[in-house]
Formats: structure tokens, sequence, C-alpha cells
């Protein structure tokens, strides 16, 4: 019996990725959405969407697995299992559907995610719910509603443990919109910015400035996953899964973490990064391209410090002088990440840590044989490191 | 198409269940109260129905000193939320004494006024007929 992942890796594979066009009103519902960036996967992979005969659909998600094998005509789906927390499952999600893969349970997963997040469904607004439950009972009272309010929070408190300042945030802003500037699929094509842009925009929830939040989106996304001999022989060059990882972390209270002892570290990308190293047999040294959730800019700096990149509270230099761009110590978010392509839970950022083994990402790191990607967090998170 | 808005300009009222109860029940009477566990005698926030640390399920309501210190701070410059649309507004991340972290708002103060382990003591505001929220205020500035 298998005790350990490396009895698995690089024994599943991802096949097959792809999103629709990021745009501010797609005109589509999210059913039509999810079902356009399924076909455009499978095309991808060079598979038949009949082929599919496994389902994994986020708990935040309104178009459930059923939907998606009615629509695509499936007869049966042998497997269908759910990933949690939108843009924290994500990765999870790949390893789960190479368990079953793996068991014979499936021969072709797909992993899907769906939001008009900016025409229907804004997650940047509270709209004027009137009753909190759960962690929301002991925050929206006071006026902390979204998001952008948590993460501002725990922004404060690193500014005040390490001394960084808004001006450090904005060289992740600026790296990654160069990044999007020369990827035709990205939003901001064609529309880098300086530092001097993020400074002079406005602040909207003190720290954070209008360039250190994700813009919304209407988009989907998604990827298929299959067994490493089935995937060797399809369109693409098979991306290897090396090793993945889940992690939450202590007293997580999403997305504020308020009383955990520190409220700067993410507790859930340290073990995450930790495990999904581990399962692939590497160290941090070993990773050539990074793609990690960047909701907000200052979010990103602690996410690299805490998966081991550089010291903790070191993070805000590491990023300086193009220490994030391509070419620089640690190219992240090749693509331009949600702050520059485009935001659909990391969907995209799984879709460019292919294109990263594949070589054929708009900013290609020379050579990539290792793509390591760290899902969304302040939630439940996880890591996926894939190989060629 | 857009999500119908719920277009309430009221303010979100916490959703109190029976893990909940007593911490609001004593809000309503103008005190703070924080749950302990009665097995290992920590603290915790947000309630919960067992200790994390000696995972007990038996409770006790203490009440707090109600004094703190900011933990951490944000100011909300462009309104969220239809209720709070008055911005500038500041929302506090207060640590009080006995252990415990909470959210709360700070009054009485400019928002570049406000700053790390800032003492404050806690007050309370009747903001409905039938609703009481904790709030905190400079300490001597009452």
């Amino acid at each position: 019996m298998a005790d350990s992942w490396s009895d698995f890796r690089r024994k599943a594979a991802i096949a097959g990725v792809g999103c629709t066009e990021f745009s501010k009103d797609s005109g589509k519902t999210e059913y039509h959405n999810a079902l356009r960036a399924i076909q455009i996967a499978a095309d991808d992979a060079g598979i038949n969407v009949k082929d599919i005969d496994g389902i994994i659909y986020h708990n935040v998600d309104r178009v459930q697995e059923w939907q998606i094998a009615d629509a695509l005509g499936l007869k049966n789906i042998r497997f269908s299992f759910q990933s949690v927390q939108g843009a924290g499952g994500n990765c999870g999600a790949i390893g789960i559907a190479a368990l079953a893969l793996l068991a014979g349970k499936a021969n072709y997963v797909v992993i899907y995610r769906t939001l008009n997040g900016r025409s229907q469904d804004r997650y940047g607004s509270a709209r004027g719910s009137r009753y909190a439950e759960s962690s929301a009972a002991w925050r929206a009272p006071f006026g902390l509603v979204v998001a952008a309010h948590m993460m501002a929070m725990r922004t404060r408190r690193y500014m005040l443990e390490f001394g960084a300042e808004s001006r450090h945030f904005g060289a992740v802003s600026v790296a990654f919109r160069k990044h999007a500037a020369v990827n035709p699929e990205a939003f901001y094509y064609g529309k880098p910015i300086t530092i001097e842009d993020h400074q002079s925009s406005p602040m909207i929830v003190d720290p954070l400035r209008r360039l250190d939040i994700t813009p919304e989106y209407d988009a989907a996304g998604a990827v298929i996953v299959t067994t490493a001999d089935r995937a060797r022989h399809l369109r693409q060059p098979p991306a290897y899964i090396e090793g993945w990882a889940q992690a939450t972390g202590s007293q997580i209270d999403p997305m504020t973490a308020a009383n955990r002892e520190r409220i700067t570290v993410i507790e859930e990308v340290q073990y995450a990064a930790a495990e999904a190293y581990e399962a692939a047999g590497i160290t941090p040294k070993d990773v050539q391209a990074l793609q990690v959730y960047d909701h907000f800019t200052p979010m990103v700096i602690m996410a690299i410090e805490d998966m081991g990149f550089c010291a903790k509270g070191e993070g805000y230099q590491f990023v300086q002088d193009g220490g994030i761009e391509i070419g620089g110590k640690l190219p992240v978010n090749t693509h331009g990440g949600n702050l520059g392509e485009g935001y659909i839970h990391f969907m995209n950022h799984i879709r460019e840590g292919v294109r990263q083994i594949r070589g054929t990402s708009p900013n290609q790191v020379p050579d990539c044989h290792v793509s390591m990607l760290m899902g969304g967090y302040g939630v439940t998170t996880s890591a996926l490191v894939l190989g060629r | 198409m857009p999500i119908p808005e719920a277009a309430t300009a009221e303010r979100p009222l916490p959703i109190i269940d029976l893990d909940s109860e007593p911490f609001w029940d004593a809000v309503r009477n103008h005190t703070l109260v924080l749950q302990r566990c009665a097995n290992c005698k920590t603290y915790r926030h947000p309630p919960m129905p067992m200790c994390p640390n000696c995972n007990s399920f038996d409770q006790e309501w203490v009440e707090s000193a109600g004094r703190g210190k900011v933990h951490s701070w944000i100011v909300v410059r462009v309104p969220s939320h239809p209720f709070f649309g008055q911005v500038p507004y500041n929302v506090v991340l207060v640590e009080m004494e006995e252990g415990p972290r909470l959210f709360s708002n700070l009054l009485g103060v400019e928002p570049e006024d406000i700053y790390e382990n800032m003492p404050v003591q806690v007050d309370f505001v009747d903001v409905e007929d039938d609703f009481t929220l904790f709030q905190f205020r400079p300490v001597g500035r009452t």
C-alpha cells in the first residue's frame, strides 16, 4: 500500500487548460461560460468532452456538477467531488483528481470555476445584506464587510511589524502589470503601470490602494487532469503532477485570522508549501516560476515569505528592483495574475503554471521544469508543483 | 443580469445562536463578557462550543475589564456597503488584556490619530431599539 505521495509522483498530469475571455460583462450565464471553458480545455487536451467521466466543482460555484454533465450529454459521471473555498482549493482538487485517476475511478477529470464576478456577483461590495452569520457576525456589524477590509487589517499589522510602506506594495502591482502587458489574453494587455501610478491611485481602504486590489471580472476556467499514460498520447506535452498539498493553519477565521498568534503569518501557506515541496522532492531554490494568488499585493509579499523564498519580514524588499519580474530572482505571476490578466479564482494561474511547463508562456522562463502554484489563502488553501 | 441588491441601508446584524447568545445578551446590558474554558481557563474568541486548547466543552463567561490596545486598524475611504456609506470610518482589531482580539470601531478619534498599542476602553452604543454594539474609546476620553 502506498503511504506517501512520492509513489504517485508524475503518474498523473494536467492535459488541458482553458479560460474564457476576461471581461466586465460576459453577456452569458455562468453556466454558459463554464461549458465554454471546459470545451476550450478539452480541445486543448485533444479529447472529446464526452470522454470526461469525473467532475470536481467548487463549493462556492452556482453551477453544479450535474448541470455540466447534463449539458455535455454525459451518461455517467463516475467520480464527482467538491473543491473548497474558491481560489484556495483548486490545486488540492487537482491532487484529489490525481488520486481518483490513479485508483481507476475516472479517466478524465475536469475541474472548473465560473463566476460573473463583475456583471453579476461582485465580491468587492457587500450587497447590503442585513444579517451576518458565522465569522462575519463578528466583523460586519462594525463595517468590516469585504475581503479588502480583512486583508487591509493584516497589511497594517505587517507594516507595523516590519516597516513596510505602501510604495513597497506597488512593486508587486508593477511587476504583474508588466507581465500582463505582453500577454494578449490579459485584460491589461499593453497597459503597464509605474510605481507613480500605484502611489497616485486612490486609497480604497487604508493602507490598500486601488492598484493593490484585484479588479473584478466575468470569466470561467477549466482544467483537465488524466493519468500520465493517457496524457502522453494527447495533444499537449503533459504537465506532470510532482506534488501537491492542502492546508488550513490555526484559527483561520476566513480571511482575518484575527485570533491567530500572528495575523501576519499565513500559516496555511507555510504548511501547504512545505508539504508540496516534500511531495515533489524539491526545495524553494528549485522553483523556476511561481504563480501565487494575488487578491491583494501585500498578501503576495507575505506568501512569498511564508513559502520560504526569503525570511519573514524581508519579502517587501525581495519584490523590489524587479525581484519577482521575468528575469528576476523569482518570476511570479508570469501571466499577470489577478491584477493584470484576470480573476477567476486561480484557474488562470493554473493555466499559466501549465504554460510554463509547455514553454508557451508570454513571459517564458527558459527551460522551465519546476512550475509552482500557490492557491488562494486566508482560507483553506492548496499548492501544486508541476514538472515536465 | 445583476443579482438584485438587498438594497438595505441598515446595519448588518449578527445572527445570534446558542453559542454566541450569552455574549450579545451581556452587551445588551452594557457588559462585555468573554468566553473562557472552565477546564484549562484559556480565553477564546469568537465564541465556539469547544476549547481549542484542551477540547473541553465546559465553558464560562467572564466579565472583561474592557481594556485593550489597538493591534491593527483600517480606514475605509471608499464604501463597500450601503449602510457604511459615511467615509472615512475606522475598524480596529483590539487585543483585550485577557488575550482575545475583537473587531470593533474606535470612537472619538480621527483616523490619523490611531496608533499601534493605543490603549482603549470598551463602550456601548444602543444602535437599534433592540440591539447594542460594543465599541471602544481611547482611554481617558469617554
